[in-house]
């Protein structure tokens, strides 16, 4: 008996120590945007890959963009937008996208007058996030011959909320839900939706280091099971995912509501939903959207050659 | 006794239904009238006190807001010394106790060579002690915090949303920010000081009308002020918790519309069953204050009044119930009693005394009604006891003359070689008086037949004393016409009513057939079928002294003698028809020939019943036959 | 029998209609009372409708004519039916009363 005991501890240990230990940097701090993956962790998708995740969420005040720490190979994966890894490939950094989570674009703005088309915007004072856009803020500024004062914000929607901007760049599933359980039910001629007017670029995606696919393809795609297991198992228990959002925003000491997250939850997954099959597949990017897209960059700017589709897109 | 009790049971019961309706309708409507003013009073007296409330809240808060709006202006002066803006932010927190916190933050690179400047003094909730540092650093991005932000953006002061106090005490706090300018407008410095806003819920704790008012005050963006730090409403909004409300209430969304919209009001709505109202309005700052009450409460004290008039109600009900009821019951006790009078008179009691009643009400007429009937009951009895005696004696009156009538009669008659004789006599209803006699001395028999005018006693004594007389004198072997002539005296005498007999008296000699007889007014005889030849002379008893007149005749072997009296002739049958004297003539024609003189008494008196057809008999029949052998 | 009394100065003009016998005596009598205490001694007797008498009739009109002559006045009966006369006659009473 007590050699079994040994033997299968000593196998637990090895197992255990043979589990692949990775590091997934979700793209912002806890919320429920990354609800699938932390609902494989808690229902052990990962672990029964045989994979030792850990979720690391970058803090609000950090310094080092996820990007950086992605590079560096502080994390393994990362959460990332399509627009700014295309960018960033251009400039040398070798990342690739192993997943595409959203496949349609959230990105929408909230005005205080009514809105009903991008030339609505022109002179407005306008909210955007510090960190990053400022590629799609040019691509807005160009194709519509608009000159928007933009206003950087880190995080929230008080500026927006005090007036001290005449309109905001929003997320349908985080900030706008954050507007409407401010100010209430906002009208829809205040709200302008990038999607209606030709921008298809979906933006959540998994990023990985080329280095590491190479040696890791294996665990890369494990996670990538897991993690798509973890979504549809929290598309079908959203209940019990929402107490596992609260209780990991609780943990980090993120104040939020249950109202916030439950509604992020069912944004988000409307997100999902391939616009070409009407299914959730997690469908690559497509061949067509990645041309468009690099196609605007180009003529931006913003990149100076075109990263091939097939070493981006995995 | 059970009949009484319904009714004064039923008239009390109906007095009781008709004043509990007034009553609930007075009570109702004092109820809803009371209600209305006391519901009015209370959103008057809420409105006050959240007025009241928001003018001191906003006190304590114009305080810090001086506070730090005469540091600005201190600071505007003092920019350029920088030591002195470190100072100045110590001095605040320090002598300010509601302010944990005070900053003096420039626009990026104001001071050249500096991104960031910003003196910043804390106090150390734990240990009380201020720190002063420099807070803008890469970790601490101050140009995109709100406090920096948003009065840089807008020119305007403003407090910012409640946050927790990361560092040390986790208390809730709330910034205010007051931009510096320049002399073109432009914001170049944000002073702000970091309150503790706990001592709102501590004043707004005490506000509380009512035990279950709920009190809220909310910032800008719907979030909680007046929380503390384990609150489970950290984090939640006015439009989150809405969103956990599960009914689709359109009253709770448009209260809530109408608060955030930053208007003073008052408004009515209901959470399920419970209906109740809310008073709101904005602080200066742009927070919202609430009051809400349940309108249970509000009217608790009047429900409380309620219970209690309904129970003085009941109360009084009940008094009334019985006090109707002893009242009615006493006045209605002579019913009772007039109705036991009234069964002891069935009984028979006509003198019951009947109970004495002293108002002068209808009862009262009723009891003098019932007097007068038991009276006159009384005296109808009475007239019909007497008539009923008189009627017995009378009836026994009869009785005792139609005894003395029949005991006079002789019954039987002699058998005799030489004749048959029979004679019945059928009386009237109303004993008329008839006779008849016969007696037979040696060779001569006398016969009579009478008729008494008159009835009742008198008469059957007349006949009695008649007959008598007759059969006494005839014994005598007088001569007719004296015979009669003494009978007459004899009747006359004392006679002062009147009274007369009528009489036919005949004798036969039986060997010589020598017929003699006298008539004193009767009917004429028949022999055989014919009237006899008879002089009426007068009736006896009228005439004291008369002088009768005899008249003689022959009876011969087969002669057939009937003698009789008015009853006969004057039989009547229902249409007044008499018999009659040519049907008595008849009748002695065809009838001779009968074997007995019985028989044809019998058949004589048969005849007559026949020809009355059972009419009633007024007067006496008497037939006397005779038949000369 | 009705009995309808008419006065006449002295004389008292009596009709009678109807027939007297037993059931009638008593009221008879009562009626008649009158003339047996009037002191008016001549009565007159309208018999035109006297249908019948019996002997308690008889006796009433024999006391009458008692009274009447006691007063020393006259007492008459006219025009009375055959067989009411009859019974007169056979009584005899016929020889007392006098009748027309």
């Amino acid at each position: 008996m007590k050699r079994l005991i040994s033997i299968f501890l000593a196998l637990s240990l090895v197992t255990s120590a043979m589990a692949q230990k990775l590091t997934f940097m979700p793209q912002w701090t806890p919320q429920a945007q990354f609800a699938g993956f932390y609902m494989a962790q808690e229902m052990g998708f990962y672990a029964q890959e045989g994979l030792d995740v850990e979720i690391l969420h970058i803090k609000a005040n950090s310094t080092e963009s996820i990007l950086t720490q992605l590079v560096s190979g502080k994390v393994q994966i990362a959460g990332q937008q399509l627009l700014q890894s295309i960018i960033a490939r251009s400039d040398g950094q070798k990342i690739l996208n192993v997943m595409q989570i959203t496949q349609k674009s959230g990105l929408w703005c909230v005005s205080h007058t009514p809105v009903s088309k991008p030339e609505d915007l022109q002179g407005m004072k306008i909210g955007k996030w510090k960190s990053g856009y400022s590629e799609f803020c040019d691509m807005l500024e160009t194709y519509n011959n608009l000159h928007i004062n933009w206003v950087p914000f880190i995080n929230g929607i008080n500026l927006y909320v005090y007036g001290a901007v005449d309109a905001t760049l929003c997320y349908s599933f985080s900030e706008y839900i954050a507007l409407q359980l401010a100010i209430g039910d906002i009208p829809d001629n205040q709200v302008l939706k990038f999607s209606d007017f030709g921008y298809e670029c979906p933006e959540d995606g998994l990023y990985v280091t080329e280095e590491y696919y190479a040696q890791n393809k294996d665990a890369v795609d494990k996670f990538v099971r897991a993690s798509k297991k973890g979504w549809e198992y929290a598309r079908t228990h959203k209940k019990q995912t929402l107490e596992v959002v609260m209780r990991i925003c609780s943990e980090n000491h993120i104040v939020t509501n249950r109202a916030m997250q439950e509604r992020m939850l069912d944004n988000y997954i409307s997100l999902q939903t391939n616009p070409a099959t009407g299914k959730i597949d997690f469908a690559p990017v497509t061949l067509s959207v990645y041309n468009d897209v690099t196609k605007a960059l180009l003529e931006t700017g913003y990149i100076v050659n075109k990263p091939e589709y097939k070493e981006v897109i995995r | 006794m059970k009949r009484q009790k319904s009714f004064s049971t039923r008239l009390s019961l109906n007095i009781l239904f008709v004043t509990s309706v007034l009553f609930l309708l007075a009570i109702g409507v004092a109820s809803l009238s009371a209600h209305l003013l006391i519901a009015d009073e209370a959103e008057n007296s809420a409105g006050h006190l959240l007025d009241a409330t928001i003018t001191k809240i906003e006190k304590s808060l114009m305080e810090i807001e001086a506070a730090v709006q005469v540091t600005a202006w201190v600071a505007d002066e003092q920019k350029s010394n920088k030591d002195y803006l470190y100072e100045m932010t110590r001095a605040v927190v320090e002598k300010t106790d509601k302010i944990q916190g005070c900053a003096i933050a420039f626009a990026p690179y104001y001071f050249e060579g500096e991104y960031y400047f910003s003196p910043y003094s804390s106090r150390d909730s734990q240990t009380g002690e201020i720190q002063t540092i420099q807070l803008g650093n890469p970790s601490y991005d101050y140009f995109y915090m709100d406090w920096f932000q948003i009065p840089f953006l807008s020119g305007n002061p403003c407090w910012s949303e409640p946050y927790f106090d990361e560092g040390g005490g986790r208390f809730y706090m709330t910034t205010y920010s007051y931009p510096i300018k320049d002399s073109e407008g432009n914001v170049i410095a944000v002073v702000t000081a970091d309150v503790n806003i706990e001592w709102i819920a501590d004043i707004l704790e005490s506000v509380r009308p009512y035990n279950s008012s709920h009190v809220s005050l909310v910032s800008r963006s719907g979030a909680y002020i007046n929380i503390d730090s384990g609150s489970s409403m950290i984090g939640e909004t006015v439009y989150s918790t809405l969103a956990y409300v599960d009914d689709d209430d359109d009253d709770i969304d448009s209260l809530v519309m109408s608060m955030m919209s930053g208007t003073r009001g008052t408004r009515k709505y209901s959470r399920g069953s419970n209906m109740s109202f809310a008073v709101f309005g904005p602080l200066a700052n742009g927070w919202i204050l609430s009051i809400s009450c349940d309108y249970r409460e509000v009217l608790a004290r009047t429900s409380k009044m309620q219970i209690i008039l309904i129970f003085i109600a009941l109360i009084g009900l009940l008094l009334i119930f019985i006090s109707c009821y002893s009242i009615i019951k006493k006045l209605t006790r002579p019913l009772v009693k007039f109705s036991e009078s009234a069964r002891q008179i069935a009984k028979g009691d006509f003198n019951t005394v009947l109970p004495e009643i002293k108002s002068e009400d209808e009862i009262r007429q009723l009891r003098d009604a019932f007097d007068d009937m038991q009276h006159s009951l009384n005296e109808y009895i009475e007239n019909l006891k007497k008539t009923m005696a008189t009627n017995e004696r009378f009836s026994s009156e009869l009785n005792v003359a139609s005894r003395i009538q029949m005991a006079m009669l002789p019954k039987d008659f002699p058998k005799h070689e030489r004749f048959d004789l029979c004679a019945l006599l059928k009386p009237a209803k109303e004993v008329g008086g008839d006779l008849y006699d016969f007696l037979q001395k040696e060779d001569k028999l006398y016969f009579a037949v009478g008729d008494v005018s008159g009835k009742g006693v008198p008469a059957s004594m007349f006949m009695a004393i008649t007959r008598a007389a007759f059969h006494f004198l005839a014994n005598m072997g007088i001569e007719l016409d004296e015979l009669t002539g003494t009978l007459n005296n004899a009747v006359c005498e004392g006679n002062d009513t009147g009274m007369f007999v009528t009489m036919f008296i005949g004798c036969v000699d039986l060997k010589t057939g020598e017929f003699k007889y006298c008539n004193a007014g009767h009917n004429p005889v028949v022999v055989n079928g014919e009237f006899l030849d008879v002089k009426p002379n007068i009736a006896l008893g009228l005439f004291p002294g008369f002088k009768f007149q005899m008249q003689t005749g022959r009876l011969e072997s087969g002669a057939h003698v009937i003698l009789y009296t008015d009853g006969v002739t004057e039989a009547e049958r229902s249409d007044k028809q008499q018999f009659g004297d040519s049907a008595l003539l008849d009748w002695a024609k065809s009838h001779a020939g009968l074997a007995t003189q019985k028989e044809a008494c019998c058949n004589l008196l048969d005849t007559v019943h026949i020809f009355t057809e059972g009419n009633e008999q007024n007067d006496d029949i008497t037939i006397m036959t005779l038949k000369i052998k | 029998m009705d009995v309808s009394i008419v006065k006449e100065g002295a004389k008292s003009l009596v009709k009678l209609s109807g027939r007297l016998d037993t059931t009638n005596a008593d009221k008879f009598q009562a009626d008649i009372t009158p003339l047996m205490e009037d002191p008016n001694p001549d009565i007159e007797f309208d018999c035109t409708d006297m249908e019948y008498t019996s002997s308690q009739g008889l006796r009433m009109f024999l006391l009458l004519q008692k009274s009447v002559s006691s007063k020393g006045g006259k007492m008459v009966m006219k025009d009375m039916k055959p067989q009411v006369k009859e019974v007169f006659e056979i009584t005899g009473f016929s020889n007392i009363i006098k009748i027309l």
